[in-house]
């Protein structure tokens, strides 16, 4: 996995290099906003990591740069700026996730796993995480050599779930993709349907968690001792 | 704001002055028209009284004695000084001031016996009406006789005075509505000029500190203002540089010191786990816990440059809760949310709602025990944090939202303190309220309320 870290800072740029390279990523550090992209136009790479305070130009611009030419490389942007509207902003322009400074090495890795993980590009149909894989065509989800037997809609909330593993799918979000108006009715079915999924993952050890914020969503996650 | 001090209004002044001057204007022209009027009628009278002495004079003919004078008045006028009675008299002395001729009414006394020079004179009869008169000498056969006239001023069905009474009272009658009608012009006229006037000092009202950014049109302007718009709009502009340069130096600190603090952090981690270093990385998050909420503060400071918006409380809430899950599952505390399904929407600013959210639901998972649920909800306009830690006694409700006051539990860590009261002066900047209600069992319920003034507007 190749990434482009975009870093003015040169102190902090070698300091998430060599831990992004501890954690079997290849990075090529630039320090501007067109040296990065002079480099994302001259190679492919897996994922951007930009932070959005550059000395020639904005991340923002980067971004819209990039997105711009039909790049669709993941990015995940940094930075020192944490207002709300701040990442919205980025999040509507393109970013794929935000990471505020400071952070833990730790969750920069994670983040950038996850970020990996979400297919971008059509090619990539099939969709791992821990033990659990998920094949987005035959839409069959497979721990080990055991397939799962899930029901269509267990099936459907799976999918919604592992592409945006590591973040949280509101539970508004899983209703308007799983049922029709009329079948709105029942309110305890998306709690019930995770319930069966959970009960499924954990008979398999597909090592893998969903966990409930109750009131608002859900978010799976692989387990930590995998 | 400026308040309008009673009195001090420029059109007002100019009203008042304008209205002043046109009744003084108008009291001379009526007194002027008066007297003038008076001193033309009087000069008629004079005429008048001269006019008869000489017709008069015309009737004393030479009589049979070679010293008598004989007075041939031909009955129509001897008829009309009969008729007239007082009104009108007449008498005819010689050189010795002899009564010769008179009319019946005559009072011969009051008349003079020895006339002026000019001929005129002028008494106040017995019943107190005034008299104008007038004196002539007629020499006729070598002796002088004075043949003196007399007519009252006010004589009842005189055609002078007559005339003078009725276009008093048509000048009254004109004048009045000709006065209304006068300042009503005037009143109108100085609305009208002074319209530029009120509209621009409307824009500037507009134009305020949250949109320095806006200015007022100089165009339409009388040139007397320009030069206060001009001097207005400058220094708004300044404002608007000052303000723009104020925020981005904010942001600039923000990455200043964060950026650091991120190289710190990952050198850190990188030594690999231990426990010397696991205490660092505390003393670490701690100082980046106080950079932040200093920044906090800071913006805070700014109160005043807020722009207020309908922003979604639901939304935001649900945000933070997403937000700071993860904190949560790493502690291993649950964190659980109801009343986000629905929005709801209050005036405010969304980073500063979503700071204040965070801090208190920051400081609900710090004092949160093990295994216990942290419960946000959402009712109305107002949020509740309930956690289970200990409760804090009721003497200290009101001081944990003080500046740098911590709750004893937590004295050694750094900067809660500062976070309820970011929380606090971000309630007072939405006219609502932060506060600590009493719970049930053990814990704290905190509870930002914005409905306080949302409400009542919502309601309306």
């Amino acid at each position: 996995m190749r990434i482009l870290l975009v870093e003015d800072n040169r102190r902090l740029s070698e300091a998430v290099q060599e831990s992004l390279m501890k954690a079997g990523f290849e990075v090529d550090p630039v320090h501007d906003g067109d040296g990065a992209l002079a480099a994302a136009s001259g190679q492919q790479y897996d994922a951007v990591v930009l932070d959005l305070g550059l000395p020639d130009m904005d991340g923002i611009e980067v971004l819209k740069k990039l997105r711009a030419r039909r790049d669709t490389v993941p990015v995940l942007i940094l930075t020192a700026r944490d207002a709300l509207s701040d990442r919205v902003d980025g999040l509507n322009k393109g970013a794929d996730d935000y990471l505020v400074k400071p952070f833990e090495t730790e969750e920069l890795v994670a983040r950038l796993k996850a970020v990996l993980r979400r297919p971008a590009r059509a090619l990539d149909a099939v969709l791992t995480l821990n033990n659990l894989s998920f094949d987005t065509i035959s839409r069959e989800a497979v721990v080990g050599a055991s397939r799962l037997g899930l029901s269509r809609r267990e099936t459907d909330l799976l999918e919604q779930l592992i592409r945006a593993s590591d973040k949280i799918v509101t539970k508004k979000a899983i209703e308007s993709r799983l049922y029709s108006y009329e079948e709105k009715g029942s309110v305890n079915s998306v709690e019930v349907l995770v319930h069966r999924l959970r009960k499924k993952l954990l008979a398999q050890e597909a090592g893998i968690e969903i966990h409930t914020l109750r009131g608002i969503g859900y978010m799976m996650t692989g387990s930590k001792e995998c | 704001m400026l308040k309008t001090v009673a009195g001090n209004s420029l059109q007002g002044r100019l009203l008042r002055r304008i209205f002043a001057i046109c009744i003084i204007a108008i009291a001379v022209t009526f007194l002027t028209v008066y007297t003038q009027m008076d001193r033309s009628l009087d000069m008629l009278r004079d005429r008048t009284v001269e006019e008869q002495a000489r017709d008069l004079s015309a009737y004393l003919v030479p009589g049979r004695s070679v010293n008598k004078a004989a007075f041939a008045l031909p009955d129509r006028i001897r008829l009309f000084y009969a008729k007239a009675g007082p009104a009108y008299q007449y008498l005819v002395r010689d050189k010795g001031g002899q009564i010769l001729f008179r009319s019946p009414y005559a009072y011969a006394s009051y008349f003079p016996a020895v006339p002026a020079q000019d001929g005129k004179f002028n008494f106040v009869g017995p019943s107190g009406y005034a008299f104008k008169g007038y004196a002539l000498r007629e020499t006729l056969g070598g002796n002088d006789y004075d043949i003196e006239v007399a007519q009252t001023t006010r004589a009842a069905g005189m055609m002078s005075d007559q005339i003078s009474d009725s276009f008093m009272r048509h000048l009254v009658w004109i004048g009045l509505p000709f006065c209304l009608a006068l300042l009503y012009i005037i009143m109108s006229t100085v609305r009208r000029s002074f319209g530029p006037l009120a509209a621009a000092a409307r824009e500037v009202g507009r134009v305020s500190i949250t949109a320095p950014e806006l200015q007022v049109r100089e165009e339409e302007l009388p040139d007397e203002i320009v030069p206060f718009i001009k001097a207005i709009n400058f220094s708004f502009r300044r404002l608007a540089k000052s303000l723009r340069e104020q925020k981005e130096l904010t942001a600039n600190l923000a990455h200043e010191l964060r950026t650091p603090l991120s190289v710190l952090k990952t050198n850190i981690e990188m030594q690999g786990k231990t426990p010397q270093s696991a205490k660092i990385l505390r003393d670490v998050d701690a100082m980046i816990k106080l950079v932040n909420q200093m920044l906090d503060m800071t913006r805070l400071e700014y109160a005043d440059t807020i722009e207020m918006k309908d922003v979604d409380l639901s939304s935001i809430l649900s945000q933070v809760c997403q937000d700071l899950w993860p904190l949560f599952l790493k502690a291993h505390r649950e964190l659980r949310v109801s009343g986000v399904d629905a929005p709801v929407t209050v005036r405010g600013d969304q980073d500063l709602i979503y700071r204040a959210i965070r801090n208190v639901l920051d400081n609900a998972l710090e004092h949160s025990p093990a295994k216990t649920p942290v419960e946000v909800s959402l009712s109305g306009c107002a949020i509740r944090v309930r956690d289970h830690g200990a409760t804090i006694p009721e003497g200290l409700r009101e001081k944990i939202f003080d500046r740098l006051q911590r709750a004893p539990s937590a004295a050694s860590r750094a900067g809660a303190g500062l976070g309820l009261s970011i929380v606090a002066r971000t309630m007072e900047i939405h006219g609502g309220r932060a506060g600590l209600e009493p719970a049930a069992g053990e814990g704290n319920v905190f509870l930002l309320d914005f409905g306080t003034a949302q409400g009542r507007k919502a309601a309306a």
